[in-house]
């Protein structure tokens, strides 16, 4: 392994699994592919318009009656039913496609590393409430939740999301903050008080404390659950919300949301996994030795630790949630008109297939090209981080 | 802070037990015992003798559940430490007592390079800046004889040596200046060259800081050069307690004689058999009634069958836990005796 160099800087484990991932072709092939797919969809439309004065939605107003051109000179990807060019409709969707698999994915890497990573070093019965609440959920198909998910705050309905959220984020934020907070300083107030303060004195500033800990607590309560149940800071947003946003936008944040909302699951557990085969090596105990906290100790060793297989789940999450987005949005449930995604677009394109090929052929190619190239960059990935598993 | 006895960690009657399936298991059972300031002190015994665990009970590191503190008192330099709470205890641990492990090779977080590990301790405890706590980190690993500090520092633990890595859990135990240091079987996984450099730095890096040490092996050759008193332990219990010297010269605990007779002698014939202690360590769940160490003894009679030993004081500094500790202590001090 080592050969008579001088040692600069470190080699961590990091630079060392991406020279093994260069040397793995198919790997490196998806790298590119993708890297071109995320460049063309980031500012080709823009290139497109500036070039051609094409854009996703620019319906020509006069023409034939057939709108659908087959690919040429100046349609590259052809055009669809409504006469509208097909690349730009293929980058634009391309962008939607892609942030969903991007944006639920981080979501569910923020979620399901922290919520594993905690439920895998705590352990116990907090370990077990945890991990029980996440098979619950597993127990429904995730498919079934994110089309209820979808009807129920979909179309005018998200307007009950975008209020409820926030004051149900708001209600547990104060519960879970302000509370251990209120308490924290009741006790630090009893502490410094009970060197200083004797006998009946004593009794009276602790009866005094006390009262003010019970109107703070009461206080908590009461504001949280009136943010939750009169969205009184909800209210506000609606009505910004219903000016100003348009239903179609919202839809695609709601299919974030439940996207991100079920595939944390498997996250949680993946991270759980690997925290609870580290968490009884000894660097955990040495870092507690020297005094780390619990918080220091999950997000500081155990998780950079833990990272190799969740990089590995997240790149072979993206294809699978912008899979699942194309599924919803192919039934009619995901992305609406005018944003179009790829999933979309093939939806549009298969009912003219025999006719126009072409429109169901753009999507579908681009799409495929781009979770081929996923899946070669995961799989590349966990051979790269963990030589001892690859097979030839 | 200064006591007038100059005593720093005093443990008292300390338990330890493990709640287990196969009932309460007494990894520490009344264990007491004294460490001035500066002194370094060695316990000694067979694995599952409860070293480890009296030492994880003073830094309050024992796994809960299963493990608790049952009973007992620890007084670190005048403070109760069982009844700091949580965050206190933190601020403690590796500040005023640090701790050194077995293997290096798994102690040192493997995706973090060894000057983040170093500053965080510093960053966490003396409030260093970045830039600060980087310059300390250089300057112990300057300290405990890392070559080429400078640039070692941004390596990454599997770049190092074992014997390299051992130095650097030693910088990091000593960059706050602890008054404690404990090093649990520091040099188990080492080699025999290495053993001794790094029982060297030790006992350097005492002298030069004035820390106290408290030294845990079961490899009596290493306690002999490094401490000043012993403590024997066996089946949680402190077996025996003398003077370094003494507890060479004139063992009172048949165990510890035993434990002495089981050091290979480098004049050993070739061909005769080695000594070893008959028997295993008993099971500490279901310890039978008497001395735990009777089933291996070898001048056990009716009396450690039936009755525990007491703790039999010889002098002011030497104890032994035997019905028989005078007459083993009187037999030591023959010679001829010894030798059989």
């Amino acid at each position: 392994m080592a050969e008579n160099r001088e040692i600069i800087s470190g080699e961590s484990l990091w630079s060392d699994a991406w020279k093994r991932l260069l040397k793995n072709k198919l790997a490196v092939f998806g790298m590119v592919i993708l890297g071109v797919m995320l460049i063309a969809v980031l500012i080709g439309p823009q290139i497109l318009f500036l070039t051609t004065g094409l854009t996703a939605d620019a319906i020509p107003a006069e023409g034939t009656l057939i709108k659908s051109f087959p690919p040429s000179m100046q349609h590259i990807f052809g055009t669809d039913e409504a006469g509208r060019d097909l690349l730009a409709r293929v980058l634009q969707g391309g962008r939607i496609s892609l942030m969903v698999g991007i944006i639920s994915t981080i979501v569910s890497l923020a979620v399901g590393v922290s919520y594993g990573a905690i439920a895998g070093y705590l352990g116990g019965s907090i370990d077990n409430v945890m991990m029980r609440l996440v098979d619950i959920i597993y127990a429904i198909p995730y498919i079934l939740i994110v089309i209820v998910l979808l009807k129920v705050f979909g179309g005018t309905n998200t307007a009950i999301l975008v209020t409820w959220v926030p004051s149900i984020l708001i209600g547990t934020f104060l519960l879970l903050i302000g509370l251990p907070a209120a308490v924290a300083l009741y006790r630090t107030a009893g502490e410094y008080l009970h060197g200083r303060v004797k006998g009946f004195a004593l009794s009276l500033t602790k009866f005094g404390l006390g009262l003010l800990e019970t109107v703070i607590v009461l206080a908590i309560v009461w504001s949280a659950a009136r943010f939750v149940s009169s969205t009184s800071a909800g209210d506000w947003l609606s009505d910004k919300y219903t000016y100003n946003v348009d239903q179609s936008l919202s839809q695609i944040f709601l299919l974030f949301f439940a996207l991100g909302l079920v595939s944390w699951l498997t996250m949680a557990r993946v991270v759980r996994g690997q925290i609870l085969s580290l968490k009884n090596q000894e660097f955990v105990m040495a870092a507690k030795a020297t005094g780390v906290s619990t918080f220091g100790i999950i997000f500081k060793h155990l998780i950079p630790n833990a990272l190799g297989p969740v990089i590995v789940y997240a790149t072979l999450t993206i294809p699978s949630v912008m899979l699942t987005e194309a599924f919803l949005s192919f039934l009619g449930l995901g992305v609406q008109a005018p944003y179009a995604s790829w999933g979309s677009l093939a939806s549009d394109g298969i009912k003219n297939i025999a006719i126009y090929p072409w429109q169901l052929i753009a999507p579908a190619v681009t799409m495929a090209l781009t979770l081929f190239s996923l899946n070669f960059l995961g799989d590349g990935i966990r051979d790269a981080l963990d030589p001892q598993t690859r097979k030839f | 802070m200064t006591q007038t006895n100059g005593s720093l960690l005093t443990v008292k009657n300390l338990r330890t037990y493990f709640q287990t399936e196969d009932g309460v298991v007494k990894a520490v059972d009344g264990v007491t015992f004294e460490l001035e300031k500066g002194e370094t002190l060695g316990i000694v015994g067979e694995s599952g003798s409860g070293k480890s665990v009296t030492n994880l009970s003073v830094m309050r590191l024992i796994p809960d559940p299963p493990g608790k503190i049952v009973e007992g008192e620890i007084v670190f330099d005048g403070t109760d430490v069982c009844a700091l709470s949580l965050d206190e205890m933190r601020k403690i641990r590796g500040k005023r007592m640090a701790m050194i492990f077995q293997d290096p090779m798994t102690s040192l977080n493997p995706f973090l390079k060894i000057s983040t590990q170093l500053m965080e301790v510093t960053e966490l405890h003396l409030g260093h800046t970045r830039q600060q706590a980087y310059d300390h980190a250089v300057k112990m690993l300057k300290t405990v004889g890392i070559p080429d500090a400078e640039s070692r520092a941004g390596g990454y633990p599997h770049e190092f040596s074992g014997g390299m890595r051992q130095r650097v859990m030693i910088a990091m135990a000593l960059s706050c200046d602890p008054e404690l240091l404990i090093a649990d079987e520091p040099t188990t996984a080492l080699d025999v060259t290495i053993q001794a450099q790094i029982l060297e730095l030790i006992k350097d890096l005492k002298a030069r800081m004035g820390t106290s040490v408290i030294l845990i092996t079961h490899d009596l050759g290493v306690v002999a050069g490094m401490t000043d008193k012993i403590i024997v332990m066996y089946a949680g219990k402190v077996f025996e307690q003398a003077p370094t010297r003494e507890l060479f010269a004139k063992p009172a605990n048949p165990y510890t004689k035993g434990l002495l007779k089981s050091v290979p002698d480098p004049a050993h014939e070739q061909g005769k058999e080695l000594y070893q202690i008959p028997g295993l360590p008993p099971d500490v769940a279901h310890l039978p009634p008497g001395c735990p160490f009777q089933e291996r003894c070898y001048r056990v009679e009716d009396i450690c069958r039936r009755e525990f030993p007491p703790f039999v004081e010889i002098n002011a500094n030497h104890h032994s836990l035997c019905h028989f500790a005078r007459e083993v202590y009187e037999e030591s001090a023959m010679p001829e005796l010894v030798a059989v």
